[in-house]
């Protein structure tokens, strides 16, 4: 990944509706030991410990550890411009996608100055997610969110039933995000790795994990992709991006050395590479 | 300029001729004002019955009508006025002078040499309203503004504004290499960045993407809103999606603004209950503080809540069987099983909610929990509106008409997307049901229409013309079967319009008792060919009996 060493590490949190989001948030805020700045859509949903908070206005709560909390004004840019405006830049930003929200979009706002993504991470309901998958209404938004993972968290298993939990993992191996999937995860343990300019993932196997934009050229056949594929080395488990063959744009995603390929609409957008350290 | 009615007993306007809105007395040819409002309709005689001796001819050879009002535009509108403009259509500017309508690239370029030329250096070029689904043939990129200027930052903001273009000086300024791994950045064939930055990549040129979306909506932009809408004819129009009321400073600098005899707009501040501002704030308590600042021009009625995309952006949520070319990316903005509680507080008030759907499924959510919302608490004078309401099914019309709700079509999409929506969006059979006028009529749905401005500019000669004849710029008749007529359209714009905004009794018809609002007209627009309704020329407007002459 290209960006400049000194530059802050953005984490995106997706999910959908009830996933758990705030939750997750909140419990980071209490009890990290870096200056972290996390946007959220609404003050009203983050519940923080009174004791906890330095001082508030209209756009920000700040904390008495160095955190610091902000809603969502104008847009997402607007915001992540303001925070790059501060004196005493933080150490990580977590943005709060909404729940309808899709969560590669919102992480399109960790590229500006000063800022890299270090990871998507996208909260799966167990007890809700098979409803949510086959829901008329939501079902395209929530499958959005899952493929644009880089990290799947199962959340809420002590609610769900053995059904529930083996249904949710049926979606999220049918989905085709080539994403690292966790069962128990805290945002602190990725801050603390994710600092570091190499932003690395906590894995499944206790391994770390890095990823990595493949911007190919102009390409004229599968087989040129597939060549730049096989070129990758053995550690990179997975990878998925859009790229235009010839006058199409085709969506890669690959696991391990299985690669699937499928035509879409969508504008090009490089491949991201996910490497197990 | 504006003059005020001098005399204090009150005025006598004759015209050639009054459409009052009111079907007691359809039309008239003096009207009697007192105190702003109106005293009475009717011939010379029946006005100068109250008394009155002084009697005003200088719109004897004028057509008055009752005041235009607008139930969906937004105070971004007066921004044209304060940065170039570049749309493929020309649109009126507060000065009374019209935009230069940019048909190619190659105009763009010779038009933004000429700002170019005007501007100290290193000054940034700043320009909106370029729409690139009227530019099938070529992309405008950098090397399109880099014969601009390759000495100063230049960014083009899209009409859609989730797209700019800038030139190679921002590209450079901000490192934007091949090597950037930001997704957002438009790509000629060999990966170079081509100048379009795409939605949060618009923030990577930082400077002047805030230069030109952090303008706020001050003072100026609340005037040249209004003096925009005064230009159309339009007396009273809402801000949809108004952030007016959020805080204390925003409410003091409106309602003062408002209160000046020459501000010559009624506004109708509809909250936005979700997204950006709004996140941070109880909005209810928000909107009834404000309701107790309200003035004659300034009132909030009716709150706003958008629930899905555009057509033309493939966002709306269209249901089966979706788009007719390429993929369709559905977006809800709030979710759909939130609606309803997100709403509740404001029925329970007894605010009006109006509902941004483009899509059809979304309008199903907003009539189902309207449906919930009648059940848990019955408001049965509520006119809860779907607003754009362009896929609505007959189904969803009977229903929402059962229900108590109206609609307010996107009617100028006939018009601006036409062609569009027949060949790229939805197909000729959807197109021609679009934005259904007759057959809101036909099942007894009421309904307004608008402009969405910024979105197509403000207008309700322009937004009758479109419901009256639904051509496309191809020439192409779009839905023969849904055009109205001149007297429906008439009221579409005027009384239903102020109905669904729950200000009936205040404007939209000139009726006895009611503010004196006014829309001063060259030809009647039911008397010239319905082709010709958009060209008839707006000579002012008077609200509250307060004379606005258009420069």
């Amino acid at each position: 990944m290209i960006h400049r060493p000194d530059s802050v590490p953005v984490v995106v949190v997706g999910g959908y509706l009830g996933s758990g989001k705030t939750t997750l948030i909140n419990e980071l805020l209490t009890q990290t030991s870096r200056k972290i700045a996390v946007i959220v859509n609404d003050f009203g949903s983050v519940n923080i410990d009174a004791s906890l908070i330095a001082s508030v206005n209209s756009d920000t709560i700040e904390l008495t550890n160095g955190c610091v909390c902000c809603a969502l004004g104008g847009t997402l840019a607007d915001t992540m411009l303001e925070i790059s405006d501060r004196e005493i830049l933080p150490d990580l930003v977590v943005i709060e996608a909404s729940g309808v929200s899709d969560p590669a979009s919102v992480s399109a706002n960790a590229y500006l100055g000063g800022f890299h993504l270090s990871a998507t991470v996208v909260l799966v309901d167990a007890v809700n997610a098979s409803r949510t998958a086959t829901n008329d209404l939501v079902g395209q938004t929530f499958s959005r969110q899952i493929n644009s993972a880089h990290v799947l968290v199962l959340t809420k298993r002590d609610a769900a039933t053995a059904a529930e939990i083996a249904a949710c993992m049926t979606i999220v191996q049918q989905a085709s995000a080539p994403a690292v999937f966790r069962e128990d995860f805290s945002l602190e343990s990725l801050s603390e790795t994710a600092a570091t300019p190499n932003a690395s993932l906590p894995g499944e196997h206790e391994g770390n994990f890095s990823s990595e934009i493949l911007h190919l050229p102009p390409l004229s056949s599968v087989e040129q992709l597939e060549n730049h594929l096989n070129g990758l080395p053995k550690h990179a488990v997975r990878a998925k991006g859009i790229v235009r063959i010839g006058e199409q744009s085709v969506l890669v995603q690959r696991v391990g050395t299985h690669t699937v390929l499928s035509a879409t609409s969508l504008a090009p957008t490089g491949i991201v590479v996910i490497y197990a350290d | 300029m504006s003059t005020s009615p001098t005399g204090s007993n009150g005025v006598i306007y004759t015209a050639r001729l009054i459409r009052t809105a009111n079907p007691s007395n359809r039309t008239a040819t003096a009207i009697a004002i007192r105190d702003g409002r109106v005293l009475a309709v009717g011939t010379l005689e029946d006005c100068q019955a109250w008394g009155i001796t002084e009697v005003n001819t200088q719109f004897a050879d004028k057509v008055l009508t009752a005041g235009f009002v607008e139930a969906h535009a937004h105070i971004s509108a007066g921004m044209f006025a304060e940065i170039p403009y570049l749309g493929f259509f020309p649109r009126k500017l507060p000065d009374g002078s019209m935009t230069t309508a940019i048909k190619s690239t190659d105009e763009l370029v010779a038009y933004l040499r000429t700002i170019d030329a005007t501007l100290p250096d290193g000054e940034p070029l700043l320009a909106a309203g370029f729409d690139p689904i009227y530019f099938t043939t070529e992309r405008l990129t950098c090397h399109h503004l880099d014969e601009v200027s390759t000495t100063r930052p230049i960014l083009v903001l899209h009409a859609s504004a989730h797209l700019a273009t800038v030139n190679s000086f921002v590209l450079k300024k901000y490192d934007i290499t091949k090597d950037h791994p930001a997704p957002g950045l438009g790509r000629d064939d060999i990966g170079e960045p081509n100048g379009e930055l795409r939605e949060a990549g618009m923030a990577l040129a930082k400077e002047e993407y805030r230069a030109i979306t952090a303008r706020g909506f001050g003072p100026h932009t609340m005037l040249n809103f209004a003096a925009t809408m005064r230009n159309a004819g339009i007396t009273t129009s809402s801000d949809l999606a108004s952030t007016i009321s959020i805080n204390d400073d925003a409410i003091a600098s409106a309602t003062a603004i408002t209160s000046e005899e020459s501000f010559p707009l009624r506004v109708v501040a509809a909250t936005s209950i979700a997204g950006g501002a709004a996140g941070k704030k109880n909005v209810l308590e928000r909107v009834q503080h404000a309701r107790t600042l309200s003035n004659d021009k300034l009132m909030y009625p009716i709150i706003k809540l958008v629930l899905d995309g555009s057509i033309q952006g493939f966002t709306a949520t269209v249901d089966w069987p979706g788009y007719i070319t390429g993929e369709g990316h559905p977006l809800f903005l709030a979710p759909p099983e939130q609606v309803l509680d997100m709403l509740r507080p404001f029925h329970m008030a007894n605010i009006g909610i109006h509902c941004h759907c483009n899509g059809n499924i979304a309008a199903s959510v907003f009539i189902d929990a309207i449906e919930q919302l009648l059940i848990e608490h019955p408001w049965l004078d509520h006119r809860h509106t779907i607003t754009h309401a362009q896929l609505m099914t007959h189904a969803q019309m009977r229903k929402a008409k059962n229900l108590g709700m109206c609609a307010n079509f996107f009617v100028n999409h006939m018009w601006y997307w036409g062609d569009q929506h027949h060949d790229i969006t939805v197909g000729p059979d959807r197109a021609n049901g679009l934005n259904p006028c007759a057959t809101a009529d036909r099942i007894g749905l009421p309904y307004s229409f608008h402009s969405d401005a910024p979105v197509t500019p403000p207008g309700h000669l322009h937004t009758m013309w479109a419901a009256v004849n639904r051509i496309a710029p191809s020439g192409r008749t779009i839905g023969e079967s849904e055009r109205i007529s001149i007297d429906r359209a008439f009221h579409a714009a005027t009384i239903d319009a102020a109905y669904q905004m729950h200000i009936d009794h205040l404007v939209g018809s000139l009726e006895v008792g009611k503010f004196a609002d006014i829309t001063v007209l060259d030809e009647d627009p039911y008397a010239v060919d319905a082709s010709a309704i958009r060209d008839i020329n707006v000579w002012g407007t008077m609200v509250g009996g307060v004379i606005h002459k258009n420069p």
